[in-house]
């Protein structure tokens, strides 16, 4: 066996390992959330397929799944865009105009990374109720913006930092103001970053549990996460077939949105990569 | 449109201190001129090019465009560069990657709210003039370095600025285009009749294009004149070694004076200076001075015939043959001169007769520290 014939092999099998290795959580929920009978967990029943569980989570008015969903969309959407819109501008200012103790900024920014979210709660469900936010999306967007904020600020900082200094000046002598440079020229070209910055503040919101769990009391508010865990069933068994329908139905709108900007993303984040 | 620099101040502020970027700039740039500021990297030229466009504040001094003061130090005047109407050019050329070219050219206009119809129109003509009409629906990527330098260049011109700046315009180009586009951009300059402000580190490039020329050293200007002032009478050292291919030669030669006659000793040998010089020596300081010789007022036994009788005897180090003429470095004792000829007949290790025409020789005082200007 030469050399370039084993090279290829183990590429294979790496990558065969680590796709199953990620998938297969995945595999598991689809069979799951396709199987008639609750008792499959014990593996002692044949499989029969079903939609049941699918037809359940969107028809049973009484699970809220398609609260839940819209909800999530709306919060995630919402985040995404006040987050990456406030982030472009802080990169802007940050990489382009002559700030003083830039440096420091940044590195407070960073220090802001550092609160473990458990430790910020007890304040935030206090601000929330005193607001009257609770149940609201605000109680959700307010803490997931703030909280993606650093992170997206820093992809933002490297990413504009590498766009050449000279097409500023260039759009200055053109005759664009600061807020024209940003909008035609530096969001422009700083696309696929701004994109992706996007997709990882939408994916986090998306996925956020323990905010969305104390700040939201009912399916006015409640995103899918919590949502799914507090799926129970008519005498408070717990009903698998329905939690699995529906996280597989919570993965299509990120499925989509990755697909979509895949072109961007992977230039957005490989860009990223290679500095900073 | 007449370009006035006053007491041009620029200090840049950094965590390892202040550094003083242009130092006391003044220069008047008359009205369609092609002026060319001319320095090695770092001295400020760059600098200067940014204060005109208003791209940086100066720290003191002032600009005037004609009688308009578009910035100040001290009366917190400043213009923004689309208040200037300023048009730049730079090294990287600095196209809107995400525009087409058409786009690109028109991005100033539209910025500007023109018509749409004008818009167009406008374009057109500039692409024409510039020869990228073909060009105009491509993205700047699927360019060459040449048509993307015509881009720029169509860019800037598009809405008649008042100034024209460039910043190394051909420096990213390869040699052969760099030699055309000289000639284009002089041409044009001439055609749109604009003042023009022009950056390089070349200075063939200044020679063949400007009409005057600043040559800036640490942020000062060191001369100012036509290139062939600059050529013929060099201020300084510096100038002197800057301007001129192979470089001048700089000979720290002791000189005395007999009877009136002034002498220099060059290697182990004296020469007597013509008289015409005799002025220049007497006003020195010391009776030591930098002797400037031009390569190619330096002409050899056999091959050359017009020997002053003033000979000194010397070997040949290296010869560079370049086609057209010969570059030879020699050794008189132990002095090091680069000398041209025309003739190719000489090979290393050679011992010649050498001539320097003393009368076309440059006279500088010895620098406090020593001559720094060979580098």
């Amino acid at each position: 066996m030469n050399e370039e014939r084993m090279q290829r092999l183990l590429t294979l099998a790496t990558s065969g390992f680590l796709i199953v290795f990620c998938l297969a959580p995945f595999v598991f929920m689809a069979v799951i959330s396709l199987s008639g009978s609750p008792e499959f967990l014990s593996g002692q029943t044949a499989f029969n397929a079903t939609f049941g569980h699918y037809r359940a989570i969107i028809t049973t008015p009484s699970l809220h799944f398609i609260d839940y969903l819209r909800n999530s969309l709306a919060v995630s959407a919402v985040s995404a865009a006040v987050s990456t819109l406030i982030a472009a501008l802080a990169a802007y200012s940050l990489t382009r105009l002559e700030l003083p103790g830039r440096v420091l900024i940044l590195f407070l920014i960073l220090c802001v990374t550092m609160f473990p979210q458990i430790s910020l709660i007890g304040f935030l469900f206090k601000l929330m109720t005193w607001l009257g936010w609770i149940n609201t999306y605000g109680a959700l967007i307010f803490p997931y913006v703030a909280w993606v904020l650093p992170l997206s600020v820093w992809i933002l900082v490297s990413y504009f930092a590498q766009l050449p200094r000279e097409l500023d000046k260039a759009a200055l002598i053109d005759g664009c103001t600061r807020w024209q440079i940003l909008r035609k020229v530096i969001a422009p070209v700083a696309l696929p970053g701004i994109l992706s910055t996007a997709l990882l503040s939408f994916i986090f919101a998306f996925n956020e549990f323990m905010f969305a769990l104390l700040f939201t009391t009912d399916h006015r508010a409640r995103t899918v996460p919590v949502g799914i865990a507090l799926f129970q069933g008519l005498h408070g068994e717990i009903p698998w077939g329905n939690i699995m329908a529906a996280s597989i139905v919570s993965i299509v709108p990120l499925l989509i949105l990755a697909v979509a900007f895949q072109r961007h993303i992977i230039q957005g984040l490989t860009r990223g990569a290679v500095k900073g | 449109m007449i370009l006035t620099l006053a007491g041009l101040t620029k200090m840049f502020s950094s965590l390892r201190g202040d550094i003083l970027a242009v130092d006391d700039v003044s220069l008047v740039i008359h009205d369609r001129e092609l002026f060319v500021l001319l320095g090695p990297s770092g001295c400020g030229k760059s600098t200067i090019l940014n204060l005109i466009a208003g791209l940086e504040r100066p720290t003191t001094g002032e600009i005037r465009f004609d009688d308009v003061i578009v910035a100040s130090g001290r009366r917190k005047v400043f213009l923004s560069p689309k208040e200037r109407n300023v048009a730049m050019v730079f090294q990287s050329y600095a196209l809107y990657p995400h525009l087409s070219v058409f786009e690109n050219i028109a991005f100033p206009l539209r910025i500007g709210k023109q018509g749409a119809t004008g818009v167009e129109e406008t374009v057109g003509e500039v692409a024409a003039m510039l020869e990228i009409s073909d060009l105009l629906r491509a993205r700047p990527a699927e360019l060459s370095g040449g048509q993307r330098q015509r881009v720029a260049i169509a860019r800037a011109i598009v809405r008649h600025p008042k100034v024209f700046l460039l910043d190394e315009p051909l420096s990213n180009l390869d040699a052969r285009l760099r030699l055309a586009m000289r000639g284009e951009l002089k041409n044009l300059q001439r055609r749109l009749g604009i003042t023009t402000v022009y950056v390089t580190h070349d200075q063939v490039e200044a020679m063949s294009l400007a009409d005057r020329i600043a040559v800036v050293r640490q942020g000062r200007i060191e001369q100012v004149g036509t290139p062939d002032e600059l050529y013929n009478k060099p201020a300084n050292p510096f100038v002197a070694t800057f301007i001129g291919s192979p470089a001048i030669n700089l000979l720290e030669t002791a000189f005395a004076e007999e009877n009136g006659v002034f002498f220099v000793v060059v290697g182990d040998q004296k020469l007597r200076m013509p008289d015409e010089k005799s002025e220049e020596l007497r006003r020195l300081s010391r009776n030591v001075c930098l002797l400037g010789i031009r390569p190619e007022h330096i002409h050899l036994d056999r091959l050359d015939r017009r020997l002053s009788g003033q000979r000194l005897k010397g070997r040949v180090r290296a010869v560079e043959p370049l086609g057209r003429e010969t570059i030879l470095h020699l050794e008189i004792d132990d002095s090091r001169l680069t000398a041209m000829t025309s003739g190719g007949e000489l090979k290393q290790g050679d011992t010649i007769e050498v001539d320097l025409d003393l009368k076309r020789a440059h006279i500088f005082e010895v620098p406090a520290q020593g001559p720094r200007a060979r580098q």
